[in-house]
């Protein structure tokens, strides 16, 4: 079917596509007349997924952004909410939206479920292509009711918001301060048992113990090492005979007493040769050597024995200490033992501490958000009391009511020719019987004749 | 092309001039004709646009003698008493009368130039010009010159005893049933060398009665005074005859209606006559 036919088709079957488009517009006038004029209110709510949670501070991940906007303009429309209009509004009360219900439904269902249908009817949501505006606008045949429920309808929404932002808060809230409870226990059970263990071994604090006597296992050894120094230096300086023992020699009692000595016997030796051994004189030095003599042997003794003592107190005392050594390193084991035991238990502690920590820090988050009132969502226009009808004016209607009907009309006309096809134009014939048209008979028109002119248009006649 | 059969003879008068022919038809006076040949000479006109000029004839007038002239016959309107729906007789010189003469120009070249001398105007339905066409037709060819007879087989609605305004007690049936025979043929006073076979009383079996009686030597026997035999036909998708009658003819064209005829018709049609002796020549398409 080209163009020709299709024009040809439409001239031929123009009652139907006249009668089409004068049903379409009378239609949609009459439809116009009868219905009553309709108000629209509208109210615009900013949702703002840009900003951060505001008790967590979690920023919404953008791929999940496209479709945050799509989900708010669901949960608008929703019939939790539209029950919360209901409900707000107290249109079950209403007598005769009661008595619609009951003509309508039959007693069948819940009346505010119904309701909450009737409002969603009529309820139109627009959310914005580049922003994140979204306008709720309600449609109604009362201008104030319009404005009412738009209004109510953007309430009950942040309400719902809010309520789907902290229910999930709420839940965790609870779980938290269940897990709580149990991890305070944990922490206190592991405290008991470090502090027990500590008492039964009488430590404070193990490690800070340990530290001491480490330090006096090391003061103790070298303690031991200048010890055995000393013994050993007095040990050698025992080694040698009496007289020759640097302490004695070095004596300077000792000393002035061999000088004396070495005096004495000098004069004595003098006298000898000078006097007689009987001569008082002599006799005198002899005794002042002989006293001599004896105190020297007895100071040397006496040094001596200081000597002697001195290596046997040094001896005693590394022993003494050798002892105390030893003693202090089973003690340093002991308690290292008991240190490693204390260690598992301040462990415990430490990761049951750390555990309650947590739970405590997103308790109380989850707490904080369970009971926030901020939402993301702000309510930017309220719907205000509509003026003008918001249906088409009649001029619209009638022009949209043309095009619908033009298009309809050309729909039928076009399936009425499918149904019963008839000749057209000279292609369709030779498109059918592949034979040549041999003439079009058409309806008379005058020839625009050159008539006599061409006709006249010969040699003179002759007459005579 | 083989050489046509066709012989057109016109006729040769001692003295055809324009002037001879208005006096001959009574148009203008001999007292007349001086007064034009004075003005045809000082204002250099012919002598029929003189005559025109002096208010003795009308332009029809002249192109009427000019058609005599050039022995074309047409009707003035009411002459012969026929329906005005014969375009070529009564207006030859508008659009419709051309386009028949078109048609008629083709069928010779395609069809009766061959040798043959019967074809059928057939119809896809009722009302979609076929008795319209035959009878054009036929008037066109006789215009031509040839001996023409169109034979109304439509037995079941005639029309051509009301075209040409004739007298339908016997004809095409009667001849068929054998009651009468090649003297139920008229033929036409006003259109030389036309005839017309009505109908005839219409019988209650179309369809037995052609399909019995209409044997090739009644054709042939036609063909011996006739050059160009027409018929008209009933409308083909309701009446059974108009295949026989396109078979026998072995020709035949088919006539459709723009916005009218009906794709399904013509489909039945072209099967209907696919493979059998009769051929479809091609179409004619009634805008009308």
């Amino acid at each position: 079917m080209n163009m020709i036919s299709f024009l040809r088709v439409i001239w031929a079957r123009k009652t139907v596509l006249l009668i089409t488009i004068a049903l379409t517009v009378l239609a949609a006038i009459a439809v116009k007349m009868i219905l009553p004029p309709q108000y629209q209110a509208t109210a615009s709510v900013i949702v703002d997924f840009k900003q951060p949670d505001n008790v967590t501070g979690v920023m919404l991940s953008p791929q999940l952004m496209p479709g945050y906007v799509a989900t708010q303009v669901d949960v608008l429309a929703s019939h939790n909410v539209a029950l919360k209009v209901v409900d707000d509004l107290k249109l079950t009360q209403d007598q005769q939206l009661r008595q619609q219900f009951a003509d309508e439904a039959k007693g069948q269902g819940n009346i505010r479920d119904w309701l909450a249908e009737l409002l969603l009817k009529d309820l139109t949501i627009t959310p914005s292509r580049e922003s994140n505006l979204i306008d709720v606008s309600y449609k109604s045949t009362d201008a104030e009711s319009a404005m009412i429920i738009a209004n109510a309808f953007v309430k009950a929404y942040i309400q719902t918001n809010l309520e789907l932002q902290t229910g999930p808060a709420t839940q965790a809230n609870k779980w938290y301060e269940s897990q709580l409870n149990e991890l305070r226990t944990h922490l206190i059970t592991a405290q008991k048992k470090l502090s027990d263990y500590q008492q039964s071994k009488g430590i404070v604090v193990v490690d800070e113990k340990l530290d001491v006597e480490s330090a006096r296992l090391a003061n103790t050894a070298s303690q031991l090492s200048l010890a055995q120094g000393q013994t050993f230096d007095s040990t050698s300086r025992n080694s040698r005979s009496g007289d020759q023992l640097s302490d004695v020699i070095n004596n300077p009692v000792i000393q002035s007493l061999k000088t004396e000595l070495a005096k004495g016997e000098a004069k004595l030796d003098q006298l000898s040769r000078s006097v007689g051994k009987n001569h008082p004189d002599y006799l005198r030095a002899h005794a002042e050597v002989d006293a001599l003599r004896s105190q020297l042997a007895q100071e040397t003794r006496s040094a001596q024995q200081s000597v002697n003592t001195t290596m046997r107190v040094a001896q005693q005392r590394e022993a003494d200490l050798r002892n105390s050594l030893a003693a202090q390193k089973e003690k340093l084991l002991a308690l290292k033992q008991n240190r490693d035991a204390g260690a598992v238990l301040v462990q415990d502690v430490e990761s049951a501490q750390k555990a309650y920590d947590m739970a405590l820090q997103r308790s109380t988050e989850t707490r904080m958000a369970s009971q926030t009132n901020q939402t993301n969502i702000t309510l930017l226009n309220p719907a205000t009391m509509p003026t003008q009808q918001s249906s088409k004016g009649m001029a619209v209607v009638v022009i949209l009511a043309l095009f619908m009907g033009t298009f309809l009309g050309l729909m039928f006309t076009l399936v009425a020719e499918i149904m019963d096809r008839r000749i057209r134009t000279e292609t369709d014939l030779t498109d059918i019987l592949g034979l040549p048209v041999l003439v079009t008979l058409n309806a008379s028109k005058p020839i625009k004749t050159k008539g006599l002119s061409g006709l006249l248009n010969r040699p003179k006649p002759m007459l005579n | 092309m083989s050489t046509p059969i066709i012989n057109i003879q016109p006729r040769t008068s001692a003295d055809d001039s324009i002037g001879n022919l208005l006096l001959q038809a009574g148009k203008i006076r001999v007292s007349d004709v001086q007064s034009i040949l004075s003005l045809q000479n000082t204002e250099e006109l012919r002598f029929g646009e003189a005559a025109v000029k002096l208010g003795l004839v009308t332009e029809g007038d002249i192109s009427r003698v000019l058609a005599d002239q050039f022995d074309y016959t047409y009707l003035t309107p009411g002459e012969g008493g026929f329906s005005p729906e014969l375009v070529c007789a009564y207006r030859p010189f508008t659009q419709p009368a051309e386009k028949i003469r078109m048609l008629r120009n083709q069928l010779l070249s395609r069809w009766f130039s061959n040798g043959k001398k019967s074809l059928s105007i057939l119809g896809a339905g009722n009302g979609v010009g076929t008795s319209y066409t035959a009878a054009n037709l036929a008037v066109a060819f006789a215009q031509l010159g040839q001996r023409t007879l169109l034979i109304d087989a439509n037995l079941h609605a005639p029309r051509q005893h009301q075209i040409f305004n004739l007298d339908n007690r016997a004809g095409f049936a009667s001849m068929l049933a054998g009651r009468a025979d090649m003297t139920s043929i008229i033929k036409l006073e006003a259109l030389s060398s036309l005839s017309v076979l009505p109908s005839g009383a219409i019988p209650p079996n179309p369809a037995e009665i052609i399909a019995r009686g209409m044997k090739s030597k009644l054709l042939s026997d036609l063909g011996h005074h006739f050059d160009i035999i027409l018929f008209d036909t009933p409308s083909f998708n309701e009446h059974a005859e108009s295949a026989s009658l396109a078979m026998i003819s072995e020709g035949g064209i088919l006539v459709t209606r723009q916005d009218k005829t009906k794709y399904r018709d013509l489909e039945q049609i072209r099967d209907t006559l696919n493979g059998t002796s009769a051929q479809l020549l091609g179409t004619v398409l009634n805008q009308a």
